[in-house]
């Protein structure tokens, strides 16, 4: 289902925009455990309580893990997934469109299918590299200074981060094989997936509807619920979207 | 092994609407090579999707060496090398990468022969596609056609804007190795320049619809015209050659009609400093409005066998 030298080509055609993501997270990654007892020092200031609510102030500094979940997962991950996200799924199908070279792709003997599989799964695996390399920085550089981390959960997050970023890729994705050109298409993709965060700005439970909110693991992290859940609706909602991505790259007149 | 390279029946294509290709039956022999002729809209690079089997007919099928186009398109794909002056290729890959990037697609790859039709365009591995002349890139073309030993060829007019010596080159290359393997190839034009000393088969498209298809001694014209505008006024007009059977002057040019040895006399006045140096393309038009008033006194297409 994957072709070779096109998931090759996919990897170096966006090694710039990997390396840039990478290079970001990685850095935010690291300010997280390096700078962690400066900003506990700070967080024990009285009057800093203007700005963060007692509970939050309790929960962020009741353990290490809570305090690397608020600033990385909850907030560093889920911002730059999703800017990954709608970066590498922009130019996935639109590109070959607006560089003409969307025949001379389909003229080789591989299916359309294939062709967006690969591509589909090249992007995946550069999202996956960004997040989850990055976030084992973040794990070894804490374990080296010292702080306990629950790796289990902090992991699970990640993937719960990673799966809504998948959504967010994969729709993304789709909609490049409808418009013609990668800046166009990352410009209507950032809009509509705003729409789909505007219930994340209003209370429990219609948050709960927004992916991000759901990208930020906070019904797993805070109030326990079963990962399996979030990562089953997900991944549903990746395959609906990547269904609906090969039906219309299937469509196209090239 | 079926006798045809291609047959198709009634091949309709339908885009938005507007009919593309209407109730084509079509047959290319195997062996040779056919020409397929029409103006640009046509109705050509559509024909050429569908046989490849890259896009969909709206109704009417095909068979393209004896698989269906309808649902055989990959192993279609791996039988039939494809180029032409629309194809698009990576501009930031240096040749080698794109030839790598090819290679990885077909079950086989004759490295020789692409690096041979390479030398022969003068194409260095290490150039950047984007840097490329346009016949550079006509040539790149040829050699990843070619390089999957192809049983058959589709070139969509693959050497517009080509000079005749040039010309040449591409067309010897690509029967050479196509001839040797029993091969055959379709070239699409929309001139009859392009292909009419090379194609012994010809079909005529137009809007859509198919005029003719047979012999290509059917469609070939009479005579040429050259017409040349020199830079300075020759000593020695180089216009006693033969094949030449009439001089005459417009202005400042001089329309020469040629009804033999075209290549030769083209390149003996190209040889001299010219301002302008033309080939008459008025042989299309008057092929369609000679086919299209024959089809609508018969009603029919004239069929190739």
């Amino acid at each position: 289902m994957v072709q070779y030298s096109l998931f090759a080509k996919e990897l170096r055609e966006n090694r710039v925009k990997f390396f840039l993501l990478m290079a970001a997270l990685t850095a935010l990654s690291l300010v997280i455990p390096l700078f962690f007892e400066q900003v506990r020092t700070m967080l024990e200031q009285p009057d800093l309580s203007r700005f963060i609510g007692p509970q939050d102030l309790a929960f962020i500094t009741a353990s290490y893990s809570n305090y690397a979940w608020s600033q990385w997962i909850a907030k560093n991950l889920a911002q730059l997934a999703t800017v990954a996200a709608v970066v590498f799924g922009a130019g996935a199908l639109s590109g070959e469109r607006y560089y003409g070279t969307a025949l001379f792709l389909a003229s080789r003997p591989v299916t359309r299918r294939e062709i967006y599989t690969t591509k589909a799964a090249a992007g995946l695996f550069l999202l996956a590299i960004c997040l989850f390399g990055s976030t084992l920085v973040l794990l070894l550089v804490s374990t080296l200074k010292g702080y306990r981390l629950d790796y289990g959960a902090f992991l699970t997050a990640v993937l719960i981060t990673f799966t809504c970023a998948a959504v967010v890729y994969l729709g993304t994705a789709a909609l490049s094989t409808v418009l013609p050109d990668p800046v166009k298409t990352a410009v209507v993709a950032a809009l509509v997936w705003l729409l789909f965060s505007i219930p994340g700005y209003s209370g429990l439970p219609a948050a709960a509807l927004s992916i991000f909110f759901q990208m930020k693991a906070i019904p797993y992290w805070i109030y326990g619920q079963n990962p399996i859940v979030p990562l089953g609706i997900f991944l549903v909602l990746a395959v609906a979207f990547y269904e609906l991505g090969v039906w219309l790259w299937n469509t196209r007149e090239l | 092994m079926t006798m045809t390279a291609l047959e198709t029946w009634h091949l309709s294509k339908v885009i938005k609407g507007c009919p593309v290709l209407d109730d084509i039956s079509l047959e290319v022999p195997r062996g040779g090579v056919f020409a397929l002729l029409g103006p640009e809209g046509s109705g050509k690079g559509a024909f050429l999707k569908i046989i490849l089997g890259v896009e969909a007919p709206t109704s009417g099928g095909g068979l393209c060496l004896g698989l269906d186009i309808l649902t055989r398109g990959v192993q279609i794909r791996e039988k039939v090398g494809f180029t032409g002056q629309a194809t698009r290729y990576y501009g930031y890959m240096p040749v080698a990468r794109l030839l790598k990037f090819c290679r990885g697609f077909y079950p086989q790859w004759d490295e020789a022969l692409a690096a041979k039709i390479l030398k022969q365009f003068d194409l260095p591995l290490s150039a950047k596609i984007r840097e490329l002349p346009p016949e550079a890139q006509q040539g790149l073309g040829l050699a990843l056609a070619l390089a999957p030993r192809p049983d058959l060829l589709l070139l969509d007019r693959p050497t517009e804007g080509f000079d005749p010596v040039r010309r040449r080159l591409y067309y010897d290359l690509a029967r050479e190795e196509m001839n040797s393997r029993g091969g055959t190839i379709v070239i699409s034009s929309a001139t009859l320049d392009e292909v009419s000393n090379v194609a012994d088969q010809a079909a005529l498209l137009h809007r859509g619809r198919l005029l003719y298809a047979g012999p290509m001694a059917g469609l070939r014209p009479a005579a040429r015209e050259i017409r040349v505008v020199f830079q300075k006024e020759p000593q020695d007009l180089p216009f006693h050659h033969p094949g030449i059977s009439r001089v005459r002057r417009e202005k400042n040019a001089y329309i020469v009609t040629v009804t033999e040895n075209l290549e030769e006399i083209w390149q003996k006045i190209a040889a001299l400093p010219h301002y302008a140096l033309e080939l008459d393309d008025s042989g299309l038009e008057g092929l369609i409005s000679r086919f299209a008033k024959e089809e609508r006194k018969s009603g029919t297409v004239l069929p190739l066998r």
